[in-house]
């Protein structure tokens, strides 16, 4: 069981990593949790809004380029070989 | 009046003659000031079906009501007009003191009417105004043009806006510019150029007065506050450009005139990437909190020395969609759509088409002066666009815009070409993202991203951005409603992120600064009112529901490659899209405004 999280924009800047690979996560809670314990306190920051312990507003996460919000948000189950893509939103230009 | 001057300054280019004109308080409560202030004075000083480029068009300036206060939080000026490029409403945003300027000279807004007889600029200065003779900045750059206005006045802080050669050789989508920014959509640059207006030089003295500044104050620190804060961090790190790589993840970075939804030289032009190696500085705009323009300069190669303050927009049109992945290329090419004064976006899908075209055989060397117009080929890009600025060879077909081109070469070509309306498409691709495509399809002023953020329910995963299904219409009718709002009161749209409750919060803002008294729902009636406004405008230019389309290739060919893979819109999605929409605003079934709803609204414009 392996997954590609792909880090873009802040994200990268954080973590210093434009992609991993995670093995054994079988949900985008669990890659989370997994990810604040490899990349630490900025990262738990930025996902997370401190006083609500909610995802923030400000995070987009798309597993296949399909956003977690239209599935089962951090309860979406991982496959082998998903490809999981976490940003800012877009907007602007 | 507080926040308004309640003044209109007119001006008569053929005759000379000048005249103010008071507007009744009514006026600017309907319509607020800025797109919605500057669409009403259009409305009543044309007659419908008019030549954009004849004399009989006008040219409406409009500042806000923030503009000038302690609320501006960017001080930004509007113009309206008939369009050039698509025949319908112009309109367009500039951040520039030149607004500020204007309103402390006693003006909320300026009408130019007629055209001059040889070149000229305008000085405003307080109450008078002077014809100044232009022959000796005509052909120059906007850069240099203000310069030597400046120089000319002997004040360098005097407020101009001016248009580059582009502007004067009627290129349908040049822009106007000032101190380096763009109102850079549908083409009134060249409605300045065929006026033989090259300048406008503003210094206002006067002072704006606010209703409340006590309490605007406490209303606006917070606001600021917000605006160094993680909703507009985004614009403040990498700036716009970081919008590269996740788009191209969303599978939706349109790429080789949207043959493609993907650029394999995504990571090379990323916001990342041009900070690390290209950024020197960022700045603000006139009274800006957030700061987000990050200006770029190519350090070393052959295109050593091109600067540009760099936006996402125009890093599409000139990177991905020309197949460009060389970022001091396209640094370059959008330096070039400054000095001439052009719209980078227009400018570059227009130059997708035309390597398209090439690259399928529909334009031959010969039709293209020798330049091999191939995907990539960013000298030959670079070429073009000075030959566009010069509407020389094939820059003359080319600086029609991409409908008019198409129209001209035929041969099939109309196919590739990416506008709708005749305005070209900024970078979304809009065939995995089905509310934008909506959005997109009914914009007045043709393709555009910034009159509604329709794309925002699709990239924040709030809906399936991969479905066209009922109550997309209201969505997007909402989006515009906020968009018009914002655009009138002439606020920053980066700072919609900083408001805890859109139309409460920004009514009591504009109760503080007006005096006027302004319900949340109040100011979204109003925002409602403006964009019937300008749809009453396209009806009246001749607009009919086939206007509202998509290109041909957004509806018969799906994205072949990314996440996106397989998606387009057919024609059936379309229509139950804009059914949904036309429902949504109360209009008819073909999409036109019923007498009942401009009653509803207070619209008597155009009776």
């Amino acid at each position: 069981m392996m997954v590609t999280v792909k880090f873009f924009a802040n994200f990268r800047e954080v973590t210093g990593q434009a992609q991993v690979t995670m093995p054994n996560v079988s949900s985008v809670r669990g890659l989370l949790d997994e990810l604040v314990r490899e990349f630490g306190q900025r990262l738990s920051d930025l996902l997370y809004d401190p006083q609500t312990g909610e995802l923030r507003d400000t995070v987009i996460i798309l597993v296949n380029g399909r956003a977690i919000t239209l599935m089962e948000g951090l309860g979406t189950w991982l496959e082998d070989g998903d490809t999981v893509a976490i940003f800012p939103p877009v907007s602007g230009g | 009046m507080f926040g308004y001057q309640g003044k209109i300054l007119h001006v008569h280019l053929d005759t000379g003659e000048t005249r103010v004109e008071a507007l009744p308080e009514e006026i600017y409560r309907k319509y607020i000031g800025g797109v919605g202030l500057a669409t009403y004075l259009i409305h009543i000083n044309t007659k419908p079906k008019i030549d954009p480029l004849g004399p009989e068009n006008v040219l409406a300036f409009a500042s806000g009501p923030l503009v000038g206060t302690f609320a501006s939080m960017g001080d930004k000026y509007v113009v309206v007009a008939k369009s050039p490029l698509t025949g319908f409403i112009g309109d367009s945003i500039s951040s520039s003191s030149w607004s500020r300027e204007l309103k402390r000279a006693g003006h909320d807004g300026l009408v130019i009417h007629g055209r001059a007889e040889n070149p000229t600029y305008l000085f405003i200065d307080d109450g008078n105004v002077y014809f100044k003779e232009a022959g000796n900045i005509w052909g120059e750059d906007v850069w240099t043009a203000e310069e030597k206005i400046r120089g000319e006045l002997e004040d360098k802080n005097v407020g101009v806006i001016s248009i580059g050669p582009a502007g004067e050789k009627l290129v349908l989508f040049a822009n106007i510019m000032s101190d380096g920014r763009h109102a850079g959509r549908s083409g009134l640059g060249a409605v300045m150029g065929s006026k033989n207006l090259k300048a406008i030089a503003v210094r206002g003295t006067g002072s704006i007065r606010v209703a409340n500044l006590r309490e605007l104050s406490k209303l606006c620190l917070g606001i600021y506050e917000k605006a160094q804060g993680p909703n507009t961090e985004k614009y403040r790190v990498e700036g716009t450009p970081t919008n590269v790589l996740s788009l191209n993840a969303h599978g939706c970075l349109p790429t080789r005139n949207w043959q493609q939804s993907t650029f394999e030289s995504a990571e090379e032009i990323s916001g990342a990437h041009f900070l690390k190696n290209h950024t020197v500085s960022v700045t603000a705009c006139s009274s800006c909190p957030v700061a987000c323009a990050h200006n770029c300069v190519v350090k070393g190669g052959p295109y050593a020395g091109a600067a540009v303050s760099l936006d996402y927009e125009g890093l599409y049109a000139m990177g991905p969609d020309c197949g460009v992945g060389d970022s001091s290329a396209i640094i370059k090419a959008l330096e070039l759509c400054d000095f001439y004064g052009m719209d980078s976006i227009s400018a570059g899908v227009t130059c997708a088409w035309a390597m398209e075209c090439y690259e399928k055989g529909l334009l031959t060397k010969e039709e293209t002066d020798g330049l091999e117009l191939t995907f990539g080929n960013h000298e030959a890009l670079i070429q073009l666009i000075h030959k566009i600025a010069a509407r020389e060879g094939i820059g003359d077909m080319l600086a029609s815009g991409v409908k008019r081109a198409s129209e001209r070469l035929g041969r099939g070509s109309e196919h590739l070409a990416i506008h709708i309306k005749g305005l070209e498409l900024p970078g979304y691709d809009i065939r995995s993202l089905k509310t934008a495509a909506l959005g997109w399809a009914v914009a007045a002023r043709g393709g555009c991203h910034n009159r509604s953020g329709a794309y925002e329910p699709d990239l924040k995963g709030k809906v399936d951005r991969f479905k066209a299904e009922k109550g997309r219409g209201r969505l997007v009718m909402e989006s515009e409603g906020r968009a018009a709002v914002l655009d009138s009161l002439t606020m920053c749209k980066f700072l919609r992120a900083c408001l805890t409750d859109f139309y409460p919060e920004l009514a009591k803002l504009y109760e503080l600064v007006t005096g006027f008294g302004m319900s949340g729902d109040d100011l979204r009636r109003a925002g409602e009112r403006i964009i019937n406004l300008k749809k009453l405008y396209n009806i009246r230019e001749g607009w009919t529901q086939k206007d509202d389309h998509l290109p041909p290739r957004v509806m018969e060919d799906p994205v072949p490659d990314g996440v996106a893979k397989g998606s387009l819109v057919t024609r059936q999605e379309l229509d139950l899209l804009l059914d949904d929409y036309y429902e949504a605003q109360g209009w008819t079934r073909d999409g036109t405004i019923p007498k009942e709803k401009l009653n509803e609204l207070g619209i008597s414009v155009g009776e």
